[in-house]
């Protein structure tokens, strides 16, 4: 094997090229006689949709196309959903590209234009007049399940769009006996995840083959082949996805979006390619995360918590077709973390309100669920007057305990959160924290100190759904020796090719740099479903190294067959084949060989030089267990956050001193780029906490859509983070990854929330309400 | 993306320039920097039929004395005193400073930004051009409501003149923002002296800056709450936390004269 390629901070793929500008991106590419699209949107958070009149804006200077809903209704089908709400006991809810007869949120797609110029494009918009009769919107969780409220849909009896129950054990007799009951609340905001590069989408519908080709910001080619082929009514071989580098996604970027059909559409009807460019304020529409808890806790004398009951409601806004709601669902299956409690109960609903559909946000709803779980324990530890950090050391999971079935019924494959907690509160020097603190309190300053555990399920596959625990890779090698990797996984930009490249090198024994990779291209790459929930590395780089190995073996056989020695006496490193006695051949020469000496060298082996191979997880379990619930993902990563926090107490602005965490995603491939998705994660979990918040007015409009009210945390804003790193290798995955990418979030959120609440503390205070701004905060502090 | 037509102006003299303004009135809007300008056309906030770009009417020059209306953050962050310090505070990086100009914030009048009050704390006098001739005015005369001033259609602002002040009088200033993204939420200028005299001027406070005078620094906190009698109030922090905070950051201004 090459030695040490993996595991090793190699440089990312291609990034000299992206440095200096030859990266390219959607907006980078040009087609010549590409026309622009504009959409015109609702201003009304719910209508009914009378009329549309487009015929002055179909006569306007270089018009190519207009397309209502009606007309879009009229040429393809509504667009598959990745989860339906009638599924889990809510309301049907058709999801078309442009509202039909109802506008439903404030920025709901009403029509379309396609012009020769962007400028053509948005006069035509003004061109188009549509008849809306208002109707009272819904636009809060409360409201929208108070009896007699207004609905969201029109024909929908409630607002209710999933209403779960998880049992597990008898909570009501360990709260009745517990020594201890610890009850309080959190409202968490909608946020969003704000890529660098927003939304775009191009569509080219070939009229000769009626075929389309949609080039796109997609994190899932493959499965954005699928739903147009379907909505469009043609066979999925007639369309072809590609996604170009992607400027980061976070969730944003998943199938289902309505731009996507719009342009196939708009393509469609002009006979010319279509190009659509997401502005930045139209980006804010994406929002997700806006929840609230009642949870509480039943402990004995020592802090052991025994039962945790929590309720939730979720305020998903109207249902798309891209992920999204489904995260409310997956926040009630994280519970209680990594805790050890059996008596738990879980009620989580989905309600329906007049704002724009979730997105699926980085976190993906467990973030909530690790937020509620530290506020708990922090509560715990206060109410017994106990070290929050001794009140985790008894709750977690042990070493030995692995696998632990958690009472939720997942089972958590590995790892060492005692370890963790232990490494962190060093890293954060806890005790001199304390101590601060202390000196701090005495000169009446507001210092707290925050700590989280941070459970993060990856790569689940539930089904009957698209969401998948496997994928696929073919790793090619040319007469020349070149290496490619076509991959059904795509990177959002986070550097899982790199990774994927580091495994496949270190099998043949070739440098990274000797190696393409390819991906995003539904023509060229195997079927998969792209990157989410940090699959991207655990499933490619396997399913790579398998079918790498299987390239090796044959090339191995030729080799032998060449020197005359036994090919498991073979070495491949430094683009060598190398015998034990010291014959060696060049890498190239044996591929070579393969194609031109088949008959020689390669016989009784299958050519070319190619393989393709799937590679599935252990850990997944979908047979039903006594309680009828499935184990759906494969690994846990988690880490646990230390921060250290001072508040201003005449603003209420909260300074974060120092931050630290300390992580476990199994194997790391390449920790240089696990360590950058964890600083990204906790600069996001920190927006979170202290700033970031869509905020709607009365009427349902959106305030905050520019990032001088979206207050995302700049460079200057961040903290020194410590970053540590631990492995602790899955059993049930072939490299022993997990999944890096989306820890981080949820843990440096709630840390930062628990050291604002101490801070707090002495003013007799908690917090309940996010985000931390300096208002909320200041509120809660006497005047 | 700009998607109306509009003409734009390139006059290369002031004389040219206040002839333009003269002619298309209400219809045209001056250009200096651009940085709200550009952005609120991109965005269609404002669709204005005549655009005068004033960057060849050399008016790009900037002494302590005073500054041409297309002097930038960057040439005023040289200074010294409370505006070369205000200048290097102004958020954005070197692509916003190298093109945004005092005189354009001005102009502009928004609420939530640093200039307005430190034109107020310094009592600089604002020249306007016409084809009329000159008119002077005093920043307080100037800002007359949030993003309202005194430029009448006509009228462009040429310059800003200081006036000169003792070695005596010393400045402290205080911004708070939440986080570097923010605009400003509150700002105070401490201006103290001569002798015992102490005012501070509180920006992004209210609608317009808000001038404080007070003899002994204890009457200080009951002096800006009697002052501010209709906060600012905007998505970021209502006027009850703006009321609530802005003793506290005047204190601050005073602490660091």
């Amino acid at each position: 094997m090459q030695s040490g390629l993996v595991g090793r901070s190699q440089r990312r793929l291609n990034g000299d090229r992206f440095l200096i500008g030859r990266g390219a991106f959607f907006d980078d590419l040009d087609l010549p006689g590409t026309l622009h699209a504009a959409i015109m949107r609702s201003p009304h958070a719910h209508a009914r949709i009378r009329g549309v009149d487009a015929s002055e804006a179909l006569a306007a200077p270089g018009v190519r196309a207009v397309l209502t809903g009606t007309d879009a209704a009229g040429l393809c089908g509504p667009i598959p959903q990745a989860m339906r709400p009638s599924d889990v006991g809510g309301g049907t809810a058709e999801v078309r590209c442009l509202a039909v007869d109802e506008a439903l949120y404030e920025g709901h797609a009403v029509a379309a234009v396609a012009a020769d110029s962007h400028a053509d494009a948005q006069r035509a918009l003004s061109l188009i007049g549509v008849e809306y009769e208002v109707l009272p919107a819904v636009l809060d969780a409360a409201s929208a399940l108070a009896p007699g409220c207004p609905t969201a849909y029109l024909d929908w009896p409630d607002n209710v769009v999933m209403r779960r129950h998880i049992q597990n054990g008898n909570p009501d007799a360990a709260f009745a006996t517990a020594a201890h009951v610890v009850e309080d609340s959190i409202e968490i905001q909608r946020s969003t995840t704000v890529p660098i590069e927003p939304r775009g989408y191009l569509a080219s519908w070939d009229r000769f083959q009626e075929s389309l080709t949609l080039t796109g910001t997609t994190q899932q080619p493959h499965l954005e082949r699928m739903l147009l082929a379907a909505a469009l009514g043609i066979a999925e071989e007639r369309v072809r996805v590609v996604a170009p580098n992607l400027g980061g996604a976070f969730g944003a970027k998943m199938r289902g979006q309505p731009e996507a059909l719009v342009v196939a559409l708009l393509s469609r009807l002009a006979g010319a390619p279509v190009k659509w460019l997401e502005d930045r304020a139209a980006s804010f529409l994406q929002g997700a995360r806006e929840q609230s808890h009642r949870f509480s806790v039943a402990c004995d004398a020592s802090g052991v918590v025994r039962a945790l009951r929590v309720e939730g409601v979720a305020d998903v806004g109207i249902v798309g077709a891209a992920p999204g709601w489904g995260m409310s669902f997956l926040t009630s299956l994280t519970f209680p973390t990594g805790y050890r409690m059996r008596d738990v109960e879980v009620r989580m609903t989905a309600v329906a309100t007049n704002k724009p559909p979730w997105i699926a946000a980085r976190g993906f709803g467990k973030e909530a669920s690790n937020l509620v779980m530290e506020r708990a324990m922090d509560l715990v530890a206060r109410r017994l007057g106990l070290d929050p950090a001794e009140v985790r050391r008894r709750n977690l999971v042990g070493n030995c305990e692995f696998p632990y079935r958690t009472a939720t019924g997942l089972n958590l494959d590995s790892g060492d959160y005692g370890g963790a907690l232990e490494r962190v509160l060093a890293a954060v020097d806890y005790r001199a924290a304390r101590s601060e603190q202390a000196a701090a309190r005495a000169t009446g300053r507001l210092f707290g100190v925050g700590l989280a555990f941070e459970l993060t399920p990856e790569a689940a596959d539930i089904p009957g759904t698209v969401t998948s625990g496997f994928d696929t890779s073919t790793v090619r090698v040319s007469p020349s020796g070149a290496v490619s990797v076509l991959t059904g996984v795509t990177s959002p930009g986070g550097g899982s090719d790199t990774a994927i490249v580091q495994v496949v090198g270190q099998r043949l024994g070739v440098a990274p740099e000797a190696i393409t990779l390819v991906q995003g291209d539904t023509d060229r790459c195997p079927f998969g479903f792209g990157n989410s929930s940090a699959r991207a590395t655990l499933l490619g780089a396997s399913s790579a190294a398998l079918a790498a190995e299987e390239v090796r073996a044959k090339l191995a056989g030729v080799a032998s067959a060449m020197l005359d020695v036994p090919a498991s006496s073979l070495a491949f490193a430094g683009g060598q084949v190398r015998a034990d006695s010291g014959a060696a051949l060049s890498f190239r020469q044996v591929a070579e060989a393969a194609y031109t000496r088949a008959f020689e060298v390669a016989s009784g082996m299958e050519l070319p030089l190619e393989a393709t191979r799937t590679y599935r997880p252990g850990n997944i379990d979908h047979r039903p267990d006594a309680q009828g619930r499935i184990q759906p993902y494969p690994t846990y990563s988690y880490a646990v956050h230390a921060s250290v926090v001072e508040v201003d107490r005449s603003t209420g602005a909260t300074r974060v001193v120092r931050h630290a965490v300390a992580h476990d995603c199994g194997t790391m491939i390449n920790p240089a780029l696990v360590e950058g998705q964890m600083l990204g994660a906790v600069a996001m979990g920190l927006g979170m906490a202290l700033g970031e918040r869509l905020v709607y007015d009365a009427s349902g409009r959106l305030l905050t859509d520019r990032f001088k009210t979206y207050l995302l945390p700049r460079a200057p804003d961040m903290p020194p983070v410590t970053v540590v790193h631990l492995e602790t290798p899955s059993p049930f995955t072939l490299l022993g990854t997990k999944g890096a990418g989306e820890t981080g979030v949820g843990g440096a959120q709630a840390a930062i929330v628990n050291a604002v609440d101490d801070a707090l503390s002495p003013l007799g205070v908690g917090v309940r309400r996010l985000p931390l701004s300096p208002p909320e905060v200041l509120g809660l502090i006497p005047a | 993306m700009i998607s109306h037509p509009f003409a734009l102006f390139v006059p290369g003299s002031v004389e040219e320039a206040v002839g333009l303004a003269a002619r298309y009135g209400s219809e045209a809007r001056a250009l200096a920097g651009g940085t709200v300008l550009v952005a609120e056309m991109n965005r269609a906030a404002c669709r204005p039929g005549v655009v005068i770009d004033l960057s060849r009417c050399g008016l790009a020059n900037a002494t302590s004395a005073g500054f041409g209306a297309m002097a930038t953050y960057r040439q005023l962050a040289a200074l010294p005193g409370l505006l070369g310090r205000v200048a290097r505070g102004i958020m954005g990086g070197p692509q916003i400073r190298n093109r945004a100009t005092a005189g354009g914030s001005a102009c502009h009048a928004n609420p939530s930004s640093d200039v307005p009050a430190v034109l107020v704390a310094l009592k600089a006098t604002l020249v306007l051009a016409s084809d009329a001739g000159e008119r002077r005015l005093s920043a307080a005369e100037f800002f007359l409501d949030a993003f309202s001033t005194a430029v009448q259609p006509g009228e462009l602002l040429v310059s800003v003149e200081l006036p000169a002040l003792g070695p005596e009088v010393r400045f402290g200033y205080s911004k708070l923002k939440f986080g570097e993204s923010s605009w400003p939420i509150l700002t105070a200028i401490a201006i103290v002296g001569p002798g015992d005299m102490l005012r501070v001027v509180l920006g992004a406070a209210a609608a317009v800056p808000v001038a404080v005078e007070v003899s002994r620094a204890s009457d200080l906190d009951d002096a800006v709450r009697g002052a501010l009698v209709e906060p600012w109030s905007d998505v970021l922090a209502s006027s009850e936390y703006r009321r609530r905070v802005a003793p506290g950051v005047a204190r601050r201004a005073l602490e660091a004269a």
